[in-house]
């Protein structure tokens, strides 16, 4: 015999009138959401540089294995659980559950489940605000922190403005947006965000819907707009590293100096990249994502879901192992030898999440952190949050 | 995606999509909302296709983006236009044939009035046979999270429906109970 509940759960269910599934608008669904993830998965993080001496040394978590970080000043392995920051051998508890975090010059920048801002220094946690006082936050639970290579400013959008959190400055951010002395050709559509591609050098790479553009954000925010110079499938800036560019140019990507140069703006001197991305081509065919090494030399992808490490200068494709992981997706540069992984051993089984560590010159990568959680309680230094 | 990769989902979704769609409308109990959700669902597990291969895999993580997209869909849209009643017409007491479709239409009213937690897990539960592990892992909560959600959802029902609904059988009962030990019959 049945009861109520079940037969009442049947007898609705095959009730229902019979749908007819519309496939291909579910697959342009699915490459939507792999171009959005892609872009969150790389860009930003390549800038994360070894900041100044200060930092521990890696000190992992776990049954730690494999050879050790070619550069003992590498970042630590950084990641969050609720409110605790793990990194290296510390741990931070900032007393709100962490969604996203970009590691600082001084500590953390962290956003929380409500979108605001805060930042960390010293076991100290103090709301970022605008400059009438406001608390800062993303533009949605999605939006993503960026920080810059030397970890001295962070950047956002929140939904209408650019802003960035130069931390030397307090607590306080600066914000520019196209009501700023960018040309009209440099607003955005209330549609179509801009997206903050990297902060590097002094400067912030973003996409501004129809071109990419550069502000010079250090030590002041200015206005050195520039756009590209229409090359070949439009030249988008992916990733910034010091000097160099990865761009996506036509069918690949490829990696090109930026070429700053001095620009007077009115009485007062800002730069201009070269503009000539028009005759770069793809070093790598079918690629469209990802992440330079702090010192350019390499960049890596997880485009097509597999985990390739490429040269800067050659494009050659190395291909990093991690055996007994299904899926391994790279999100941090922790030295110019030392990528930050992380990887699930059968997601639809044990959806919880191991952290690696794997070295551009062995090939390698190691279990630095295993289990440390599933998506949804952890947060990975990327400056995004695990899932959309 | 690979052409191969492309084929074979396009398989998993016409084999499977039905199914999906009746579960979310359990949960949603709207037709056309289940069809976004699923819909949702499935450009998630299109995604992650490559990484999944065996169909169990794909609708394990289908059914799981379903549930916990079901979720928050409710907390943000804070839907609250069906309003909890304290008792449901007495008309669900009757007896006979017509007694039980009668009866079927109140729990049905009475479970679109549950939380959107408790009546995932219920669905899960209950329509979809799966075990409390399984069910942890679709909502993406402990199982200590299922056992309290289904035991406050089954408490709910029997305080809106009274007690004459018999809303487990005696197996149903005592499979549940040997689970989980404070489920209400």
């Amino acid at each position: 015999m049945t009861g109520q509940l079940r037969s009442t759960l049947q007898t609705h269910a095959d009730d229902l009138d019979t749908w007819d599934v519309d496939l291909d608008s579910i697959v342009r669904a699915g490459d939507r959401r792999m171009r959005r993830r892609r872009s969150v998965l790389t860009g930003g993080l390549a800038g994360v540089l070894v900041v100044a001496g200060g930092i521990a040394a890696f000190a992992g978590h776990g049954n730690r294995t494999g050879p050790p970080p070619a550069d003992q000043n590498a970042k630590p392995l950084t990641y969050a659980v609720g409110s605790v920051i793990h990194t290296g051998d510390r741990t931070i508890d900032v007393g709100k559950k962490v969604v996203s975090l970009v590691p600082t010059h001084w500590g953390f920048v962290f956003s929380t489940p409500d979108r605001r801002l805060y930042r960390e220094h010293d076991g100290q946690v103090r709301p970022i605000t605008t400059f009438n006082g406001r608390p800062s936050h993303l533009s949605d639970v999605s939006s993503r922190l960026v920080v810059s290579d030397d970890g001295l400013v962070t950047a956002w959008w929140d939904g209408q403005r650019i802003q960035t959190w130069p931390g030397y400055r307090g607590d306080m951010v600066d914000a520019f947006d196209k009501t700023n002395s960018f040309n009209a050709e440099s607003s955005w559509p209330t549609h179509e965000p801009p997206r903050i591609q990297a902060v590097s050098d002094g400067h912030l790479w973003f996409w501004g819907g129809q071109h990419s553009w550069i502000a010079e954000v250090r030590p002041m925010t200015t206005t050195a707009g520039w756009k590209d110079s229409n090359p070949p499938g439009s030249g988008t800036v992916v990733d910034a590293a010091g000097d160099k560019v990865l761009v996506h140019v036509a069918d690949g990507m490829a990696v090109t100096k930026a070429n700053l140069l001095p620009w007077p703006i009115g009485k007062q001197d800002g730069w201009k990249p070269g503009g000539d991305l028009a005759g770069v081509t793809a070093q790598v065919k079918h690629v469209d994502s990802g992440d330079l090494a702090p010192d350019g030399r390499h960049w890596f992808t997880d485009d097509h879901d597999q985990f390739a490490v490429f040269d800067s200068a050659t494009g050659k494709r190395q291909n990093l192992t991690a055996p007994g992981f299904a899926y391994v997706a790279p999100y941090q540069w922790r030295d110019n030898d030392t990528i930050a992984a992380v990887a699930w051993a059968d997601l639809s089984r044990d959806p919880s999440i191991s952290l690696l560590t794997c070295h551009v010159s062995t090939n390698a990568c190691a279990l630095t952190a295993p289990d440390v959680g599933t998506y949804t309680e952890v947060a990975i230094p990327r400056g995004a949050a695990f899932g959309d | 995606m690979a052409r191969g990769d492309r084929s074979e989902f396009a398989e998993f979704v016409h084999a499977r999509a039905g199914a999906l769609h009746r579960a979310a409308y359990l949960m949603v109990g709207d037709p056309q909302l289940a069809q976004d959700l699923v819909q949702e669902a499935l450009a998630k597990t299109y995604v992650a296709w490559p990484r999944l291969r065996d169909p169990r895999n794909a609708e394990a993580y289908c059914r799981k983006a379903i549930t916990t997209t079901a979720i928050s869909w409710f907390r943000r849209k804070s839907w609250h236009n069906e309003r909890p009643t304290e008792h449901l017409p007495d008309e669900s007491r009757a007896a006979g044939p017509e007694a039980s479709v009668t009866e079927r239409d109140a729990v049905w009213r009475a479970l679109q009035q549950l939380p959107p937690r408790q009546r995932a897990a219920l669905v899960l539960r209950f329509y979809e046979d799966l075990t409390e592990a399984q069910t942890a892992e679709a909502m993406g909560c402990a199982v200590g999270t299922v056992k309290s959600q289904v035991s406050a959802a089954l408490a709910k029902l029997r305080t809106q429906l009274g007690g004459d609904v018999e809303l487990l059988s005696t197996k149903e009962w005592a499979d549940a109970r040997t689970e989980e030990g404070t489920v209400t019959r």
